[in-house]
């Protein structure tokens, strides 16, 4: 895997809003990252915001928490890789329901699609490299190996990296789910490199593992990945998912 | 010496049938365009000879009987399910989809259906969702991990059938054409959707004479708008160029385009303006296959290189379907009749909601 540095995060999950400068809670009476507002993730007017779906708009606030600090790259040839663990699950089914009120939304079926959760981010921020949507509880490894190889082929010199889990809560029962479903919504962005700048270097040892012993969705915990890194500390985080075992490994080079 | 990345076998289901078949009946002329109404929408479509074959384990059954894979080491081959919305019937009939397990409109548990019907334990599962380019953008994928030696094989499995959810949705957006696609043409006025899937084994091995290269593949994302293309090209152009520049070819080598091409006023303006950035002033044939397999979506862009691949190895371009006159401000060389491909080697084009593109190189080894 060729090396990868992380430059940027952010992340929203239920413990807050996650950036490198630390994790700021949730405001009173606001319950976790689906009451996410534009404000408390950009310093700009965006009315889109409030329009979009709830995978759409967790991804953009990850995003957006990662990018808009400045002092990042210019990321016109940026790549962007997302790892959507469930989909457009919910917004399929609630435009569905449109249907069969008679009224099919145009506006929420161009959010049927797993990828419509980086139009907005590549809108916002100009993002026109090459992008990879992938599907499904393991996508996260496969993920950064896509945008490590983006990298080792020139296909780019940056890629944002986009981990979501968003599922609506009264989703989460649906009988059509078939797998286990996270109870909580996040979405967690890394900007990487493949040149280190004093950061930390991200790699990832995963060897194909049992598929029959899948764990829990949220065993990989970027939570912990996030917290390595506002500390700038080296460590290794466990690596349990459907198709793989490994770890996630945090290296200081200087 | 390098080892390219090969087209082993492959083989789709469209409108017009099977792969030799749809070849066949593409270069003389031919279309599949049903008019409708279909799922109470006043619209034409493009439908599976049997629908049988809208149901994944019917399609997958088919599609994995053509394909030889005895010689296929499970745990050094991915497998590459690339979808749009792939089986979305779990979703229009929940409660039909509760007895049948299998049913779920969850990508990667559809990926994992396929899996279990080949009966093997691949070495990796993936499931891309790009909306329409999704088929291109796993060509890319499989290019990556086959070149850097991950994996011995990658089968591909493309699957975007229609249904009601699709067809409603397209047509509220307004962006179907009633009678049927007329791509590149003055009077072409929307999309038709299209029933589309398609199969595909790559292996990374030493060329001979006659077999298909995948020389390279790109991407890009317009940031412009979350439906509509950009109206100036340049996304796709800097697809295209991005996989010539991994093809290490240049414009000059490509002896023919698949264009996107679907039908929409604002697609094929765009793909005009792309191409003409591209090519200069030396434009090799171009054809856009939706005219008569419709738009089969983003299982549709593997069952489209496919096609493009067989139209390769015949040395042949099609016609394009319902194109007459041309209604683009660019002199590209749109086929109304079938052309002869002079230059071995094909860029296939493919866009996609959410603003991405994707291109594939295809090359006949000489």
């Amino acid at each position: 895997m060729t090396p990868l540095y992380i430059q940027a995060f952010g992340g929203v999950d239920d413990r807050g809003l996650h950036s490198v400068a630390g994790t700021r809670p949730w405001d009173a009476g606001q319950a976790g990252p689906d009451e996410v507002r534009r404000d408390q993730v950009l310093d700009k007017q965006y009315p889109a915001f409030g329009k979009l779906s709830l995978p759409d708009r967790l991804a953009f606030a990850a995003s957006s928490i990662a990018l808009t600090p400045g002092g990042t790259a210019p990321l016109a040839a940026c790549g962007m890789c997302l790892a959507s663990e469930y989909g457009s699950f919910s917004t399929d089914l609630r435009y569905q329901e449109s249907i069969a009120a008679g009224f099919p939304s145009p506006a929420i079926f161009s959010s049927t699609l797993p990828s419509s959760a980086i139009s907005d981010v590549a809108i916002y921020f100009g993002i026109k490299g090459p992008n990879r949507v992938l599907c499904g509880p393991d996508a996260i490894v496969d993920i950064f190996a896509c945008a490590s190889r983006l990298i080792a082929h020139e296909k780019c010199t940056s890629v944002l990296v986009i981990a979501l889990s968003a599922m609506e809560a009264q989703d989460r029962q649906s009988a059509i789910a078939r797998r286990p479903v996270a109870m909580s919504n996040s979405a967690w962005a890394f900007l990487l490199s493949g040149i280190g700048n004093d950061t930390l270097r991200i790699s990832i040892a995963a060897e194909p593992g049992d598929a029959s012993a899948a764990a829990k969705a949220d065993d990989v915990s970027l939570y912990s990945l996030a917290r390595l890194f506002m500390q700038g500390a080296e460590g290794e985080i466990p690596l349990t998912i459907p198709q793989y075992r490994g770890k996630i490994i945090l290296t200081k080079e200087t | 010496m390098e080892m390219p990345v090969i087209l082993e076998q492959s083989e789709i289901i469209c409108g017009l049938g099977a792969l030799a078949e749809t070849v066949t009946d593409l270069i003389d002329g031919a279309s599949a365009i049903a008019p409708g109404p279909w799922f109470d929408v006043p619209v034409a479509v493009v439908p599976f000879p049997d629908a049988r074959f809208r149901e994944l384990d019917a399609c997958a059954h088919r599609l994995l009987s053509a394909v030889d894979l005895s010689d296929v080491r499970p745990e050094r081959t991915a497998l590459i399910y690339c979808a749009a919305k792939g089986d979305i019937s779990a979703v229009e009939q929940p409660a039909k989809a509760c007895s049948t397990p299998a049913a779920s409109p969850d990508l990667w548990a559809q990926a994992k259906a396929v899996e279990k019907t080949a009966g093997k334990q691949f070495g990796r599962t993936i499931a891309v969702s790009t909306a329409c380019a999704s088929g291109a953008l796993g060509v890319e994928i499989a290019h990556e991990l086959l070149t850097d030696g991950e994996i011995d094989h990658a089968l591909l499995f493309g699957f975007d059938p229609l249904s009601r959810f699709v067809v409603s949705g397209f047509f509220a957006l307004g962006a179907l054409s009633r009678a049927g696609a007329r791509p590149f043409d003055a009077a072409r006025d929307g999309l038709t959707p299209g029933d589309g899937a398609a199969i595909a084994l790559l292996s990374r091995r030493t060329a001979y004479a006659g077999d298909i290269v995948i020389a390279g593949a790109g991407s890009s994302n317009d940031a412009n708008h979350r439906t509509g293309p950009s109206r100036d090209g340049s996304g796709l152009h800097a697809a295209a160029r991005a996989a010539l520049r991994n093809a290490r070819m240049t414009p000059k080598e490509v002896g023919a385009v698949k264009c996107h091409g679907t039908g929409t006023l604002y697609n094929d303006a765009m793909e005009a303006k792309a191409l003409t950035l591209l090519l200069d002033d030396r434009y090799p044939p171009c054809a856009s296959f939706k005219g008569a397999l419709g738009h089969t979506s983003g299982g549709g862009a593997l069952l489209e290189i496919i096609i493009g691949a067989e139209c390769l190895r015949r040395h042949t371009l099609p016609p394009t379907a319902g194109f007459e006159a041309a209604g683009i401000d660019e002199p590209l060389p749109i086929c109304a009749h079938s052309r002869p491909i002079k230059q071995p080697a094909m860029l296939c084009l493919s866009a996609g909601f959410g603003g991405v593109n994707a291109a594939v190189v295809l090359r006949e080894f000489a």
